[in-house]
């Protein structure tokens, strides 16, 4: 695989309530097709835009987070083009003052990678294409979205590593909770540029390719452009500077139509949108405000214990990790335990629920305490482990651990009067057993079960083995 | 101006002209862009662009959820729909 | 009730409606009545709007009589510009792609000034999209002057300039860019102020150049513009552009000096005026130096010092204007492709580029189209530099000028336009002289600040001039008080 030259151009659905411009709901994008519009993202004649101040200050947080120069000041330009998506024929954009400048990303192996800038615009209406029609139908409720928009520089080389990169920009995204961003959404799209390096080191001509809707088919389109521009150049021709689109059925990239050649934007500053004072007070506040970023989790989770692949999924989870975070608090016993049953138990019960932990427990707190309570009862012996899966279910929908053991009868019998008692019995019982055990010392353990079963599985079998042990003993 | 530089800008504007008023617009700008020279004269080394008049402190708005347009009224200001959505004619550039 | 003979000031209907010696109704009724006689002699008015008028009326009379206070403006009926958007009234900014627009909310200001009492009772005639100095370029056909019905009323708020000088109304609300308030003030001969940048929301005012667009307003008491910009100012969280400007210009008016003159009183003592030695000279009609010559000496004899100013980058201003004007009009202009709310014409099948450009061939007039090419020209890839980005630079240098002139003075003082009224048709195929006369007042546009014209003095019979005059940032309650002074005197 000959070397690429991969970069990636990445627009995220900021999180807040109302739009970037406008004070129409910016959430309801599944809701009937223009419902929430007004004379502001319809761009009717007279409507001034107002900028969303939320919308600011969680880029910022964005692009603090990736390590951005942030201006004193910034302003918003227009970005004039023709196009029905957009109601006043130009996009609200930033142009050479954004928000961020000059920041980088680390992947998950350590690399950096460059980010050229991060900026702030409004998002276009969604057209759909009905097929063999001569008209597109406009749904106006997404137009005036606030959108990040980042860049990064061509560091990335392979498609792995671009779709890791994706990952890792989407979990910043959600930590500093600037954007939910997810591609299923829609709130998290990427263009990817890619060229191929050529035998002098210098950079080959490079290829957009646009509409790749979620990191798999990065991926793959990722693959299949490489390969496509390694054959054309082997075969002696050159690769041509254009912009292709992802074909998800086909499994290729095709070239499309281009819309206007080298367009002209025309970038002139927003005469409606006052200068925006940055000051360094309320940047500093931002980046002391910061929430613990993914990367650094991953190496916390790691110190703690755990591997590689659970502390990176943790890391990449606000809620999970908060969870876990929170359980481990209130837990004596080693993070590893914690870690093993909220991947395996709790996630498996979430999966038979068909739910998330985040829609189950929407409270972190909450929900850790009784974790942590179950955990304990568990490690202290007061319940066996399988004891402890069974009423997880019960914890979950927010009984108290303690309670339910009771309720159950599942607290383990330790009380060595009531185990004695129950160890002569069954050693009565079984005189036979008895005898091997006095030979083959292994045999003990079928009287351990025995015990086990006669206990109904609540007796404590540390203790009982303790017994039998004892009792043999005296016996022989 | 030469022609082709009008038609590139009519294109970028999506205005059409017609053949009769061409060469009076292109003689209207020519007359109107020279007298702007006087401009050139003026010494602007070291300004900065004067892009708004005012300085305004807090230009910013909070992220609070207020009514738009009643749906209705909003769609029925399309030229044309199509149930809820407005309908437009279809781009001749790539469908996405 | 019976209305009394039209009163000219705002301010006294609105006091005749609050002692309950005239009614709403009855001033609303009259105002139509002159306004439809007016409209067949000047064509100042793209719509009448009686029905809606007679009800905000009645539903005001209603409500005095059951006791509730007298707006300050109750019962005044006014004319709109027709690039101000008033909801469920056709708006058409004299354009024909809006021809038929209908917009779903009022503009801040109109909304202000109809809280206050006011009555809207007519749309007046304008230039298209406000692009123009002599409300010629008008889907609706042109406007003609009242006082000479063969010339112009100016532009481009030339119908609601004809609105108040010809009697149909005291108080008119207008829009000025580069002079579109003022000039035409000036030709009619009534008075026209545009304040300070910020002072008046630009919500729902169509826009046309939105770094030098103000609301402004028209009427023959300077005491009626206080008022009415009393109810209009206040920051609007709908434009991010408009500042916090205190309603204070009513009370401020009243208690200056000005306000009780008496005969050969100096109610201008102390008052320092800068005429602007760039604007007067040979460049000007003999009757425009003459008359501002003598309103400036009028302007001594109440007490003003005044004294001759340089604005050195003066004569720089008007290609600074209309290239940053053009520019940003491009801008604004992009979003009318008859998709929403505007004339379309085409058919889907035909393609979004072909409907569009055929819409907007269709929907823009000639000087529309003009400016729309400057534009695109101005901040096209190879020529933004030389052109846009130095305009930019020019209106700083312009407005630094200003400044170091007030260092100096109170006010300036200029020509408000360098001629007078022209007949109609003289200059629509000559769009650079129809420029050029704007050349005095896109000094305060360019800058930002508020300014005046008044009515100068001219021998009896004579058309109309005015004499303009500029405040620093935040300064227009002292226009209003030279105004009034001049007035009064």
């Amino acid at each position: 695989m000959p070397d690429a030259v991969i970069g990636l151009e990445i627009h995220l659905a900021v999180r807040t309530r109302s739009k970037m411009f406008c004070s129409c709901d910016a959430t309801g994008f599944g809701d009937a097709p223009n419902q929430h519009v007004c004379p502001v993202c319809m761009g009717l004649a007279g409507a001034l835009p107002v900028a969303n101040r939320e919308a600011i200050d969680r880029t910022l947080r964005f692009a603090l987070a990736l390590d951005c120069t942030v201006p004193q000041r910034t302003q918003f330009h227009r970005k004039h083009y023709v196009y029905p998506d957009a109601p006043k024929n130009y996009q609200i954009s930033q142009y050479d003052q954004p928000l961020g400048e000059h920041g980088a990303l680390a992947l998950p192996g350590g690399r950096r990678i460059g980010i050229t800038r991060v900026h702030l615009e409004e998002d276009a209406g969604r057209l759909v294409h009905p097929p063999y029609a001569d008209h597109s139908l406009l749904d106006l409720n997404r137009a005036g979205a606030p959108l990040m928009e980042m860049v990064t520089e061509p560091d990335l080389r392979t498609p792995e590593e671009a779709r890791a990169f994706l990952a890792e920009v989407r979990a910043v995204a959600r930590a500093v909770g600037a954007s939910d961003a997810s591609p299923e959404e829609g709130k998290m799209r990427a263009d990817v540029n890619v060229s191929l390096r050529r035998p002098d080191g210098s950079f080959g001509t490079k290829v957009e390719v646009k509409n790749v809707n979620s990191f798999r088919s990065v991926e793959a389109a990722l693959h299949h452009e490489i390969q496509r521009q390694t054959r054309l150049l082997e075969d002696g021709f050159e690769v041509v500077q254009e912009t292709r689109g992802w074909n998800e059925g086909g499994q290729k990239t095709v070239p499309q139509r281009s819309k206007e050649a080298a367009a002209d934007y025309r970038y002139m500053p927003d005469p409606d949108l006052p200068a925006i004072d940055l000051p360094v007070a309320h940047v500093d506040a931002l980046r002391a405000a910061m929430p613990e970023l993914p990367a650094a989790k991953r190496a916390r989770y790691a110190a703690l214990g755990l591997e590689p692949d659970a502390a990176a999924q943790f890391a990449a989870d606000v809620h999970a990790s908060a969870v876990f975070d929170a359980t481990c608090a209130a837990f004596d016993g080693p993070p590893t335990t914690v870690a093993n049953w909220l991947a395996s138990e709790v996630a498996g019960r979430l999966r038979a629920r068909e739910t998330t932990l985040e829609a189950v427990a929407p409270d972190p707190a909450a929900f850790a305490a009784r974790l942590a309570d179950l955990l304990a009862l568990v490690h202290d012996r007061t319940i066996s482990a399988t004891a402890g899966k069974e009423i997880l279910d019960a914890v979950l929908d927010g009984a108290d651990p303690a309670r339910v053991v009771d309720e159950r009868g599942l607290a383990r019998v330790a009380d060595e009067g009531a185990l004695r008692a129950l160890v002569e019995t069954v050693m009565a019982e079984h005189p036979d057993v008895v005898a091997s055990a006095k030979v083959e010392p292994k045999a003990v353990n079928a009287l351990l079960g025995r015990v086990m079963k006669a206990s109904g599985g609540a007796a404590d079998a540390q203790v009982v083995r303790r017994l039998l042990e004892a009792a043999l003993a005296d016996d022989a | 101006m030469t022609d082709a530089e009008l038609d590139h800008l009519a294109e970028l504007a999506r205005l059409q002209l017609e053949d009769d008023e061409r060469d009076a617009l292109r003689a209207d700008l020519e007359r109107v862009l020279t007298h702007f020279e006087t401009m050139q004269a003026v010494d602007v080394e070291g300004l900065e662009p004067m892009l708004r008049p005012v300085h305004v402190d807090d230009p910013l708005r909070d992220d609070v959820v207020r009514p738009g347009l009643d749906p209705e009224a909003a769609r029925a200001l399309a030229r044309a729909r199509d149930g809820d959505f407005l309908r437009v004619p279809r781009t001749a550039a790539d469908d996405g | 009730m019976p209305a009394a003979d039209p009163p000219r000031r705002a301010t006294d209907v609105a006091a005749a409606v609050a002692d309950g010696r005239t009614s709403a109704r009855a001033e609303v009724d009259a105002a139509l009545a002159r306004a439809d006689a007016l409209q067949a002699t000047t064509n100042a008015f793209t719509d009448l709007l009686g029905e809606r008028a007679r009800a905000a009326a009645d539903a005001l009379d209603a409500r005095l009589a059951a006791g509730e206070a007298a707006p300050p403006l109750a019962g005044v009926p006014i004319a709109v510009k027709a690039n101000l958007a008033v909801a469920g009234v056709r708006t058409s900014a004299g354009a024909a792609i809006l021809r038929d627009y209908v917009p779903p909310e009022t503009a801040t200001v109109v909304a202000r000034l109809e809280a206050a009492g006011a009555i809207p009772i007519a749309m007046a005639n304008l230039d298209a999209f406000g692009m123009g100095s002599s409300s010629e370029a008008s889907v609706h056909g042109p406007v003609r002057n009242p006082v000479d019905p063969a010339r112009v009323a100016g532009g481009s708020s030339g119908g609601s300039a004809a609105a108040v000088a010809g009697g149909a109304v005291p108080l008119a609300v207008g829009t000025d860019t580069g002079g579109s308030v003022r000039q035409p003030a000036a030709f009619t001969g009534v008075l026209g102020v545009k304040p300070t940048y910020g002072t008046l929301s630009r919500s729902g005012v169509i826009a046309y150049a939105s770094s030098l667009d103000q609301v402004g307003l028209l009427a023959h008491d300077a005491n009626d513009l206080a008022v009415a910009l009393d109810a209009m100012v206040g920051r609007d969280p709908r434009d991010a552009t408009s500042l916090d400007v205190p309603a204070v210009f009513a009370r401020d008016l009243r208690t200056s000096p000005a306000a009780d003159a008496g005969a050969g009183d100096a109610p201008l003592a102390g008052l320092r005026v800068g005429r602007v030695v760039e604007t007067f000279g040979e460049g000007n009609a003999a009757e425009v130096e003459a008359a501002t010559a003598a309103t400036l000496a009028r302007l001594e004899v109440l007490g003003a010092e005044v004294r001759d100013v340089a604005v050195p980058a003066a004569p720089a201003a008007l290609a600074a204007y209309y290239l940053i004007a053009s520019a940003e009009a491009s801008s604004n202009l992009a979003r009318y492709d008859g998709t929403i709310a505007g004339v379309r014409v085409g058919e889907d099948g035909d393609g979004q580029v072909a409907v569009t450009t055929a819409s907007r061939g269709a929907g823009f007039g000639r000087e529309v189209r003009r400016r729309i090419l400057m534009g695109t020209f101005a901040l096209s890839a190879g020529h933004v530099d030389a052109w846009y980005a130095r305009a930019l630079q020019v209106r700083r240098k312009v407005s630094d000028d200003l400044t170091a002139a007030f260092g100096h003075v109170d006010l300036l003082a200029t020509p408000t336009a360098p001629g007078v009224a022209y007949p109609l048709g003289a200059r629509v195929d000559d769009p650079l002289a129809m420029y050029l006369g704007d050349a005095d007042t896109v000094l305060a546009n360019l800058a930002g600040l508020g300014a005046i014209s008044v009515p100068a003095d001219v021998p009896g019979g004579a058309l109309p001039v005015g004499l303009q005059l500029l405040a620093p940032p935040l300064g227009d309650g002292r226009l209003l008080q030279v105004a009034a002074a001049l007035q009064r005197a």
